[in-house]
């Protein structure tokens, strides 16, 4: 156990901290967000107060990003030029957000809304992954059946390439990704993910990853790893204001790094071991935990947090989410290595998983 | 020095470096170190400055120390990381091929041209 002088009178298992910052650092390693999702209510479970919660939880992501960016580096995963212009345009964007969710607050805006919102953009999010990721793996099986091999990644919107088209100078040519687009298409993709990141309060994976590959028609494993570098500039600057509110507690988020190193090795690595819609599914996966997460709120809100069943609720959401997520990870990269020994992945799985 | 043997010293020296980390973390915390950063925080610019920097600092070398750490165990295990093929067999091919076509049409060119010149100079 250990005591935090910054918080008298929590103490928490050093190893259950290790194990969190473990399965935080598979589940954002893998599908390329910074699990404030997961991370942030757990920590309130612990006894941690919702700020102290939310800012060492930010501190840590930022030294976890970092771990996990350096190996999807390796894997060829991270457009830098690209990840650079979202990163601060999201930062602009997210402060944005924030100062004008005050702005209406001193207003009189109700909490309510703003947690039906932040619920509605999650399921539609989640819903229009989901239904275009159906869409690609079904484009990909008849690929197969026609005699063509599988492509690593496919996408079904046409979206991408009518942002493309917009050729606004200056024009940037993004070699890793492919793409060549408008400055400022990705600055203003970059800047409006940020501003409803910092205005709902939502982590800016949820919503940046599928712009990446909606919005700019980036391949979905290149989405994972400019992300997390985009997150490394998003959290270290969200570390700077919490720490400035006392809202970090730095040894916590020390010791869930250790976990996070492990955990973001085997998200990360397990990347190269399936196609573009495997990750899109699992991104739906948690964006679905996170609507729940959102509804619990919403619900608890509406009933002046006066329902203890509620309560139980958001704990079996947060640690079911974290279980499931972890699971189907380990799941699918198992699966890619069996696969992999046999020489074919299953049908079901072929749109899923690499099996050469 | 073999590649593997490599990684086992670089792997060495940054778990030291992490140990060291580890050391000065742990020391801070328990002679209150920590709790006088955190508390100082608003006290002047300087003070604000030292506290939040410290944190970003921290987990900057922290993540920078265990990545790389990472990197050099699966090397010396073996673990052999390959830059992934996203775009494969979808656009490579046809755009090598269209190269290649490219490439042979201007080599034919230049041969034309080479061929003429040496049919005009004998009546210079």
């Amino acid at each position: 156990m250990i005591a935090f002088p910054e918080i008298p009178g929590v103490e928490i298992p050093i190893l259950l901290l290790v194990f969190m910052g473990f399965t935080v650092g598979i589940v954002g390693g893998f599908i390329g967000v910074g699990g404030g999702f997961l991370v942030t209510p757990a920590l309130i479970v612990l006894g941690f107060p919702a700020n102290f919660a939310v800012g060492t939880d930010t501190t840590h992501i930022a030294g976890k990003s970092i771990i996990a960016t350096l190996r999807h580096s390796q894997l060829g995963n991270v457009d830098l030029k690209l990840g650079l212009i979202m990163a601060i345009s999201a930062v602009a964007g997210a402060e944005g957000g924030v100062r004008f969710i005050d702005w209406l607050e001193a207003r009189g805006l109700d909490e309510k809304v703003v947690l039906a919102a932040s619920l509605i953009l999650m399921t539609a999010i989640g819903f229009l992954t989901f239904r275009e990721t159906m869409a690609a793996r079904k484009r990909m099986n008849e690929l197969k059946a026609a005699g063509k091999a599988i492509p690593r990644d496919e996408t079904t919107s046409g979206l991408a390439k009518k942002l493309q088209s917009i050729t606004m100078w200056p024009m940037i040519w993004l070699p890793t990704s492919r793409v060549s687009v408008s400055f400022w298409t990705v600055s203003v993709i970059g800047g409006f993910t940020g501003f409803l990141s910092g205005f709902f309060g939502v982590g800016g994976g949820f919503i940046r990853v599928p712009a990446m590959i909606y919005l700019l028609g980036m391949p979905s494993l290149i989405a994972v790893g400019t992300d997390l570098f985009s997150i490394i500039v998003s959290s270290g600057y969200a570390t700077v204001r919490h720490g400035m509110s006392h809202n970090v507690v730095v040894l916590a988020a020390f010791i869930m790094i250790f976990g996070a190193a492990i955990g973001a090795q085997i998200g990360a690595l397990g990347t190269a071991y399936v196609r573009g819609p495997a990750i899109r599914l699992l991104l739906v996966v948690a964006v679905t935990f996170g609507a729940a997460s959102a509804a619990v709120k919403l619900a608890d809100v509406l009933t002046n947090e006066s329902l203890v069943v509620l309560d139980i609720a958001s704990k079996i959401i947060m640690f079911g989410g974290m279980a499931t997520l972890v699971s189907l990870i380990m799941g699918l990269v198992g699966l890619a290595l069996l696969s992999r020994r046999r020489g074919a992945a299953p049908s079901w799985a072929e749109a899923l998983v690499v099996a050469s | 020095m073999g590649k593997r043997t490599k990684a086992a010293i670089q792997a060495a020296i940054l778990a030291a470096l992490m140990g060291l980390l580890a050391w000065h973390t742990i020391s801070w915390h328990i002679d209150g170190t920590h709790k006088e950063l955190f508390d100082a925080i608003g006290n002047s610019t300087w003070d604000t400055a030292k506290g939040v920097f410290y944190n970003l600092g921290l987990m900057a070398a922290t993540g920078v120390l265990l990545g790389m750490f990472s990197e050099k165990i699966t090397d010396l295990f073996g673990y052999e990381v390959k830059k992934i093929d996203h775009f494969g067999d979808q656009e490579e091919t046809p755009a090598v091929a269209d190269l290649t076509a490219r490439r042979e049409a201007a080599l034919a060119e230049q041969a034309a041209e080479r061929a003429e010149e040496q049919v005009v100079e004998p009546v210079r």
